[in-house]
């Protein structure tokens, strides 16, 4: 990450009915580079995403916090602007396509839309490059299938269109929310092959939003554990599986089943995520820390760096002894 | 194993369709589950693996009777379930429990816990007052929820919580035979670890019988004794967990479990990534179906393949399963 990042979240805080879903969120997406985003459900990993988009629903407010794209600060723009960077520069992919794609149109017009709305190309040659796009996205027979409706795809069909709509511009940042969780895990190899080749290709920044690990350990540099709406631990994606620091993440990698090697009983963590209504003070996990100290409970504790862009927020972290 | 067999089944098929319908003459046949053969032994967990549109559902819903099977038999306990018919079904469905993916959609919201769980009861007319308060405070401790618990509604839980709601209403009855369709598909990762560990628990303590059916092949791994991999409707390999995690002779099972993320980015992987989409169940392609996606298909897979047996115990429907065409 040698340049500014192309994205920097700063402090975003939000909140409903006055209860904080994200609290104090922070951090950045480098040029080129593919940062994960983890957390279970609750995490505030979608709200993240939801809130770079500026797409957050009415009763969710932003009550600080800044969102930097390119040095731009989304949240200053006007709603007419935002338009013009979403589905643009900034394009996201969700995890349902059936229920993101329009069912009453082509999903060739659905391409062209994009192009037509965005770079004021006339319907012939958008139409040339729908055809261009969903062949990039390797849709067999893209001149024939340009005319079909979304339910006529299969799933990973619909995924992979929605992939070339969200590319249709060539954004430079991509946010990716959970975007094989639907797929069968033989359509998420191709998908997830398809999305690596096309960022290298195409040189995009991606945020992907999973709750899946492994998808994360293969497609990320970098990750971001998030925990009842605050960062729980940030790191290069190999330090954080070799050497997780956070409780929560050494509890989830911990409660992952292993495919191959030693069966080892998979060990849960304790309790379940807190409710919005009763958060925790202090450390939000702390209550289902195994190593928990009478300082958890009471302050939060703040970023401890540990290896150049490998930081956690707890407090054993910081005194010295990686829990 | 040398457990009894609890459970045989043999060629057992589901077709959906194919009945006249109300604007058309005949409606097309949907072969869900078309010739499967299993065993199931007393006391142990049958995990079944496949992806959506399998089948495997709908073979999980055969085997406890929540669905009328097109042909085949099932034997249960010696018993020929799918013959069974008014008391005596009754009276089998007790051994047979059934636990839900969605902790969410099946539980109803407008009953308390405590009724939930005794539905089964009230139905088999099994428990009644005193009787039916102490059986649900029992199932609860059980699952390890508290017994304040049974007057709540589903909503006040997680869904973590709401899965053990769901397990002790399917164990009130005290069954031997489990389905678990896709029980932990729903819940997050840390919750997903303590409901494996409950269920390894009330296995050991009441000697249950558990079909496992989850599309997870790394949990099925964890808990299952012996696994078998579904693909169109048809059993394309089965096994010993071990033995078949170790060394898959199917490229289907290998195109599976290659294709599966695995938290680790500093283990270089081998992938077997498969083209196209499963094709419709409603025109299966003919001879082995997996051909058409299958990386090593020849000419001879377009006939019916033969189920060819590569070890003790351990089968795999494919005609190279012995052969070092095979990627293992």
């Amino acid at each position: 990450m040698a340049s500014s990042p192309v994205l920097e979240i700063d402090g975003l805080t939000t909140s409903v009915d006055g209860l904080k879903i994200l609290d104090g969120v922070s951090f950045s997406v480098g040029d080129g580079e593919v940062v994960g985003v983890v957390g279970e459900s609750g995490s505030g990993k979608s709200m993240t995403a939801l809130s770079s988009m500026r797409l957050l629903p009415n009763s969710v407010a932003v009550t600080s916090g800044r969102i930097l794209f390119e040095g731009t600060d989304l949240l200053g723009l006007s709603e007419a602007a935002m338009r013009r960077i979403r589905g643009d520069r900034i394009a996201m992919i969700f995890q349902e396509p059936m229920s993101s794609l329009n069912p009453v149109l082509t999903v060739g017009e659905q391409i062209v839309e994009t192009l037509t709305w965005h770079r004021g190309m006339a319907r012939a040659e958008a139409r040339r490059r729908a055809v261009e796009l969903l062949d990039l996205v390797e849709i067999p027979a893209a001149a024939k299938r340009i005319s079909d409706y979304p339910h006529q795809l299969s799933g990973g069909m619909r995924q992979r269109v929605m992939i070339a709509i969200a590319l249709a511009c060539e954004p430079k940042l991509l946010i990716a929310d959970e975007p094989t969780t639907a797929l069968d895990v033989t359509v998420q190899a191709q998908v997830l092959d398809l999305l690596r080749g096309l960022r290298r290709e195409l040189a995009m920044s991606v945020m992907l939003i999973t709750h899946d690990l492994g998808v994360v350990a293969e497609f990320a540099d970098r990750v971001v554990v998030l925990y009842a709406g605050r960062v729980a631990e940030t790191a290069p994606v190999k330090a954080l599986f070799r050497a997780p620091a956070h409780p929560y993440t050494q509890g989830l990698l911990a409660s992952i089943p292993p495919l191959d090697g030693p069966l080892a009983q998979p060990r849960p963590i304790p309790g379940s995520v807190p409710a919005l209504a009763d958060m925790p003070g202090g450390c939000r996990f702390h209550p289902r820390c195994a190593v928990a100290i009478d300082r958890c409970a009471v302050v939060q504790p703040p970023f401890f760096p540990l290896d150049p862009g490998h930081e956690t927020a707890c407090w054993l972290a910081g005194a010295g002894g990686v829990p | 194993m040398t457990h009894p067999v609890l459970l045989k089944v043999e060629g057992l098929t589901k077709h959906f369709g194919g009945r006249p319908g109300l604007f058309r003459a005949q409606r097309p046949v949907l072969r869900a589950v078309d010739g499967v053969d299993l065993v199931v032994h007393r006391g142990e967990t049958l995990g079944i693996v496949g992806e959506s549109g399998c089948g495997k559902s709908t073979m999980g819903r055969l085997l406890v009777r929540l669905l009328d099977a097109t042909g085949g038999k099932v034997e249960f306990d010696g018993v020929d379930l799918l013959s069974l018919k008014g008391r005596a079904l009754t009276a089998v469905r007790r051994d047979l429990g059934m636990v839900f993916q969605d902790p969410w959609a099946s539980l109803d919201g407008r009953m308390t816990v405590r009724d939930i769980i005794a539905e089964p009861l009230d139905i088999h007319r099994a428990a009644t007052g005193a009787d039916r308060r102490r059986r649900v405070a029992e199932l609860l401790d059980v699952v390890g929820l508290p017994a304040s618990a049974a007057d709540k509604h589903p909503h006040q839980f997680s869904g973590g919580q709401r899965q053990r709601i769901g397990i002790a209403r399917a164990l009130s009855l005290r069954p031997r035979f489990i389905v678990l369709d896709e029980a932990v598909s729903a819940l997050d990762v840390s919750v997903q670890a303590q409901i494996l560990q409950l269920l390894g628990d009330l296995q050991a303590e009441f000697g249950l019988t558990f079909l496992f059916i989850s599309h997870n092949l790394a949990v099925v791994r964890n808990i299952a004794d012996r696994v078998a991999v579904m693909y169109l409707g048809r059993i394309v390999e089965s096994g010993p967990t071990q033995a078949l995690f170790d060394a898959p002779r199917h490229p289907y099972t290998q195109a599976l479990l290659s294709a599966i993320p695995v938290p680790d980015p500093e283990r270089p992987r081998r992938r077997v990534v498969l083209k196209g989409d499963v094709p419709s169940a409603l025109a299966p392609p003919a001879g082995c179906r997996f051909h058409t996606r299958c990386p090593i298909a020849q000419e001879i897979c377009r006939q019916t393949p033969p189920v060819v047996t590569v070890g003790p115990d351990h089968t795999a429907a494919c005609h190279f399963a012995d052969s070092p065409l095979t990627a293992s």
